[in-house]
This record gives structure tokens, sequence and C-alpha cells, in this order.
């Protein structure tokens, strides 16, 4: 699992690489409520690299778009692969958090 | 006390109208006779005085006039007396100190008239003095002159106000006493009846559960209050007994009602688990494809299968349908499968023995007549060869080198029916490849809303175009094409059906994968290099392993999370196989007991605020598999999951 911040003017872009599962969801929440405490409130999850995700991984993406709608931040998640695209679409994921086809589409966003 | 004020209010109009009446009636009366009264008074006082003092004048005996008019002045109502003379003077008078201006007035036109004759009587008001009825009455004509006689009006006015006022006492008094009798009339009337409201309202809370609670205050109205308010008081305590009586009805009534659901949910329960329900059912005899599934329509029904093995190599297997449905049907039902278990064995293993022996143990004492339908077969699984029976069931299918066709019947009857009856046998050969379906008229006359049946023609149909699929697939094939032909229609008769395909007696065992696993979410990933590897070897599609993979990942750590109260360690046991077709995975684990068939479902349609945090995990593995399967053997979690590849 391997984990990448990029600033894109105001909009922090990280990019998940690998899995997210039971063991990997904990250093992924860790990241990522990171960046909230840090004061970051724009954010684009980039899944290009990302082959698979569990529930566990959903609650760490559902907690931060929480957490983001509180702040009024904005969420966005692009480049689903194939079989996280069809675990956001069982769970309903793909409906009720932003998610575009590319990282320019989610930069245009904000 | 509402009633009490009303009554008030009654009591005051009442008494104030006729206090009014009267006292306007008494005091024009009174007015009137008073004032003819003094009228005549003082024209009797008038013309004695007149009468009597002509001499006293005409000698001018003034003391003498002034004495006799004094004593006039005793009598009641006599305001004034006093006498003028010829020329209009006043010789004597009653008026202290002098004659009044007013007074005076009144004599000058007697004088200039000279003589009066007779009396005249006329009314006076003189302002501050007051009103009086004034008579005259002229000495010898007027010759001598006159004698003023004032009767004082002002008096019949106070007799009249004091009359007036004695009445209005009276009529307080009076109206006083109306109002304690009526305080205590309306008390007596009112007093039981506010109990019994009371009481009314305290029954509204009650539940009517317990013995009669009813005052004693209530019980002993009706012998204290003869009347309507004594009937009424007896019709409060017959209508709680009434109620109580209907509650207690009630209740026994729902418990029952209650009773008899529960028991039948039990009976159903039973009757579910009295058939096999695990597929495979024999995991290690792979040359069996067997499987079945019984739907049924009510609570209980009446349709079973059943199947054993009656020694190592011959595999005995039934279905039935028992006539009627609900209760007594399955209880039938449950009879015929206990003794068709008890029929077969190493002394019995022929399909027409085993019917024949159960047909004479229903016939005999077959006291409500019912009967079963059954067919009946007997695999040889190392030849393929089935000797069956059928006594008056549906003729099965059977694929045949993919060609389906009717296995025609033995021609008997069904059980139950005729004691003694001689079955006939009926033989068959099934190669590597074939199979034989079992069902049950559910499914060929399930009806659809133009009350037209399923029908034979379109299960032959549908079962040449599944043909070459798993047993377990053509089930869910036909029992989704009843459903669809239904169109909604409620199933009216239990649906079953039993296919049996063979694989030859050398079949190979699938590929399979066991794996121990102890329960750390570390483990997972050695598991999910394991599965890569097996998947990779036996060509298994990519999404297939990503769907296993994560619907594993989810039961995997749930059973890690919430499966073990203790520290210690614990092994979960893993096994995949593959059939080329279909994926069957079954966990083992000795947790907690936990059904994920029970976990409620998750709701995906909610928004991102009404989301809860978890709950997920069961819902992704329900989807991302074909089928779950879940049983508690003694300390054990066993879960089975199914899938295929997918196309999309």
């Amino acid at each position: 699992m391997e984990i990448t911040f990029t600033d894109v003017g105001p909009v922090k872009v990280v990019r998940l690489d690998g899995m997210i599962d039971t063991v990997t969801a904990a250093d992924v929440e860790a990241a990522l409520t990171g960046l909230l405490s840090d004061g970051v409130n724009n954010m684009v999850l980039n899944f290009e690299k990302l082959t698979y995700i569990n529930s566990i991984g959903l609650r760490v993406i559902l907690v931060v778009a929480k957490q983001l709608k509180r702040v009024e931040g904005q969420l966005q998640i692009c480049s689903l692969t194939d079989p996280v695209q069809e675990v956001f679409d069982i769970t309903g994921f793909s409906g009720i958090l932003n998610v575009v086809e590319t990282e320019d589409q989610a930069l245009a966003a904000f | 006390m509402r009633l009490f004020t009303k009554t008030l209010i009654l009591i005051l109009i009442l008494f104030a109208g006729t206090g009014a009446a009267v006292s306007i009636l008494s005091a024009r009366s009174l007015h009137d006779s008073l004032s003819s009264e003094f009228q005549s008074k003082g024209q009797a006082i008038a013309q004695g005085i007149a009468d009597s003092s002509t001499e006293i004048l005409l000698n001018r005996n003034l003391a003498t006039m002034q004495a006799v008019i004094d004593q006039f002045t005793q009598i009641r109502g006599v305001a004034y007396v006093f006498v003028s003379d010829a020329e209009g003077e006043v010789v004597a008078h009653t008026f202290v100190p002098i004659v009044p201006a007013e007074m005076n007035a009144l004599v000058r036109p007697y004088a200039h008239h000279g003589t009066m004759a007779g009396l005249r009587t006329t009314r006076v008001d003189a302002g501050a003095l007051g009103s009086f009825i004034h008579v005259s009455a002229p000495i010898l004509a007027g010759v001598a002159g006159n004698v003023h006689v004032g009767m004082d009006l002002g008096y019949i006015e106070q007799q009249i106000w004091e009359t007036v006022l004695d009445q209005q006492l009276l009529m307080l008094a009076m109206f006083l006493i109306a109002v304690g009798i009526a305080y205590i009339a309306v008390n007596r009337i009112v007093q039981p009846i506010t109990r019994l409201a009371g009481y009314t309202q305290s029954l509204s809370a009650e539940a009517f559960e317990s013995g009669l609670d009813i005052p004693d205050d209530i019980l002993s109205l009706p012998q204290k209050q003869r009347g309507e308010i004594g009937e009424l008081a007896d019709s409060f305590i017959s209508m709680e007994h009434i109620l109580q009586q209907y509650v207690s009805d009630l209740k026994d009534t729902t418990a029952a009602k209650q009773r008899i659901e529960s028991e039948l949910n039990i009976a159903h329960e039973i009757q579910m688990s009295m058939i096999p329900k695990i597929f495979p059912p024999f995991p290690e005899r792979r040359e069996l494809d067997l499987h079945a599934k019984l739907i049924s329509a009510r609570e209980v029904g009446g349709d079973f299968y059943d199947f054993y093995f009656i020694d190592e190599r011959h595999l005995c297997f039934a279905i039935g349908d028992v006539s009627g449905k609900g209760v007594p049907a399955s209880l039938f039902m449950a009879l015929t499968k206990t003794l068709f278990r008890a029929t077969g064995g190493p002394r019995n293993s022929t399909a027409r023995g085993i019917l024949t022996h159960l047909n004479n143990e229903i016939s005999r004492d077959n006291a409500s007549c019912m009967f079963v339908t059954a067919f009946c077969g007997v695999l040889d699984t190392e030849t393929g060869e089935i000797e069956f029976c059928n006594a008056g069931h549906n003729p099965p299918f059977v694929i045949l080198r993919g060609e389906v066709s009717e296995l025609p019947g033995t021609g008997d009857v069904a059980l139950g029916v005729m004691e003694d009856f001689e079955y006939r046998s009926g033989s068959l050969r099934l190669a590597p490849g074939d199979q034989l379906v079992l069902f049950t008229d559910g499914i060929t006359e399930a009806m659809n809303g133009d009350d037209s049946f399923y029908s034979e023609s379109r299960l032959s149909a549908l079962l040449q175009k599944v043909e070459g699929e798993s047993s377990r697939n053509v089930i869910r094939h036909t029992v989704e094409d009843v459903r669809e032909f239904a169109q909604g229609t409620p199933q009216s008769d239990d649906i079953t059906m039993l296919v049996l395909g063979y694989r030859g007696a050398n079949a190979e065992s699938h590929p399979t994968l066991a794996v121990e696993l102890a329960n750390r979410n570390t483990e997972l990933q050695r598991f999910n290099r394991l599965m890569e590897d097996f998947g990779a070897k036996h060509g298994i599609p990519e999404e297939t392993q990503f769907r296993i993979r994560l619907s594993l990942d989810e039961i995997l750590s749930n059973v890690v999370r919430h499966g073990y109260e203790d520290e210690s360690d614990h092994v979960i046991n893993v096994i995949v196989s593959w059939d080329g077709h279909e994926v069957t995975i079954e966990v083992h684990d000795d947790g907690k007991p936990f059904n994920p068939l029970e976990a409620p479902e998750a709701d995906t349609e909610k928004s991102l605020e009404e989301r809860a945090i978890g709950g997920l995990g069961i819902h992704l593995v329900r989807t991302m598999m074909d089928e779950l399967d879940y049983r508690r053997e003694i300390d054990t979690n066993v879960l089975i999951l199914r899938t295929g590849p997918r196309d999309d």
C-alpha cells in the first residue's frame, strides 16, 4: 500500500496505490485523518492504482467524506478501477460520493 | 356541581320574576285601595268638621275651633286640617308654625267665589311639603267658611314601600330555603353520578386483567339509590363484568391463535429440518451431482424428498406429494418420510420393495384415507443403473446424452390407497453426464394470472435449454422460470424438485484448496496469495477471484473481530473447490454462533449524512456471491458460499 500526496493549488491530491483491506485500512485512515487535522478540506482521492477495497476501507472513505462535509470542504474521488467501481456500485457509494473519471475532472470541481 | 349551578340560576330567575310581579301587582292594588280609603276618610273628616263647627265658627270661637281640628291630626293619614272663613282667611290650622304659602293659594279661590256647594276633592303637589289629597268642605254652604283636610299621599307611598319590602324579605327567605332544598336534592342525584363517572374513568385505564375491583360505594349504589341512578349503577356493574369476560375471552383467543401460529412455524421448521438441505450432501462422492429444493406454499406442506445410502454402493432417493395441504398433509408427510427412512436397508434394497412395504405401513389403519404419490429409485453408483418404482407420481424427466425425455410410469397406484398392492419395477441406466429430474405437480401445475398451467411441455423445453448445467443450476433455472411464468400469482402448492446427476464411477474429484488460518487479520493476505495461485492454475476468471477474495475478506475479518471472546488462538478452516462451473467455499470457525443470512439488509439508498458507518460487509458478500448457506454444527459455524463466473 503506497500513499502519496500532491498539492495542486488549494487541493490535496492523494494517490492510493495497492489494496485497501483489513490490514492496510488502518494506514489509510491514519494518513487521511492526519490530513484532515492539518486543516486540509479540499481533497481528491485518486484510485487509479487501487485494485481492491473492502468494507473496512469503505468505512474509512465514509468517515473522511463526512468530516469534510462537516467543515464544508469537498471530497472528489477519481479513476476507479473496475473491481473498486463494482464495490462502489453495490454499496451505493457511487451515489453518495463525488465519483468522476479523471483527476482533471476532479480538480475542475473545486 | 354544574347541575347545581344550573338549578340555582333557574331558581333565581323564577324567584326574581315572581317577586317583581307580586310586588308590582300588590303595590298597585295597595295604592288604589289606600288612595280611595284616604279620600273617603278625608271627605268624612272634612264633612264632619264642617257640620259640627257651624256654631263655633259663627260665634267666632276660634280657640274651640282649633281644639276641634287638632284632635283630627291624630287620625292616620291626616296631614293637616285648616278652616278658612267666608273671606278666605285661615282662622284655625294645624300647621306649625304658620300656614305655608302654597296652602293660602288653595284657599283663595273659595274666597272670591263666595259660596260653594258640596265637597271638592283635588290632588295637591305642594313641592317640599309633599303630595296630598286635599278635601274642602263648605260650612253652611260656604257662608261661614270652609274646612280643608289634607290626606298625606306620602304616607300611602310609605305604606306601599313597607309592604313591598316585607314581601321581598319573605321572598328572599323562601328563595334561600328553596336553594337549600335544591342543593340537597341535586347533591343526592349528582353525587352517585359523579362517583360513577370517576369510576368509569378509572375503568378506561384498567386492562381488565386481574379480578374485578369494583369499589363498595359503587356496589351498594343499586340498593341505596332506587330509580334511574340505581339502574345506571347496576348497568355499570354488569357492564364491567361483561367487559372483563370479553377481554379474558379475547386474550384466550389471541393467545390460542398466537400459539397455533407459532406452533405452525415450529412445525414448518421441524418439517424443513426433516429433509436434507445441505448440498452437496455427499461431497466425497464425486460420482454424484445431487441437488434438491422444496418451497412450501403455506407454513407447512405435504411435499418431501429424501435420499440416503443403503450401503456403500447404492443410493436410495425419493420424492413424494401427500394429497391435500396444510397441517394434515404435513403430518402425513412426516409419517411417510419417517417410514421411508426406516423401510430401506440392506435387507430391503429395491425401490419396489421399499414402496411395497411403505404402502402396507401407510394403508394399514389409514383412517383419514390420505394417500401419497411417490417416486422412489435406487442408484447403483458403480454402474449408473437405476431401479425405480413410481407410485402414482408425475413421471420424471431424464436427460440422457443431452436429450430430454419423460420416464414412462410403472402404472402403479399411489401409496395408501390399497393394501398389499403389488408394485412393479422399472429400470434405467445413467451414463456419466446424464441427469434424472424428479418434481412434484407444484411445478407443472403452477398457475399464472390467466389460470393456465406451467405444464410438462414447458418444463421439458426448459430442461432441454439448460442441458449440461449442474443439478443445482437446473433447479435454480426451473424455479426462476416458474416464478417468471406465475407473474406474481401466489404459489398454491408446494414446489419440490430433485435432480440427480451421474458423473460416472471414476469421476475425478474437483480441484480443492484447503487452508487453515489463524484468527489474525494478516492471515488473510496469506490466503489471498494461495487463492491467487489456485485461481491461476485452474483458470478461474479474475473477476470471480476478486469477488471471492472480497467476500472472504469480509467474512474472515468479521470472524476475527466479533467471533471470539477470549484472547487465545483459533483455527479457521477454509475449503475452496472448483468444478469448472462454480466455486464452492466452506468456512468453518469455532467462534460465536453467527448466521450472516439473518443479518439485517444494509440500506444502500441512504444519503451520506444518514449512512451509518459499517454494516456493509455482509451486504457486499450477499451481492458478490450467488448463494449462501449457513448451519451451526455443535460448536462450529459452517458457512458455504457459492459463485460462478459472471458475464458482466
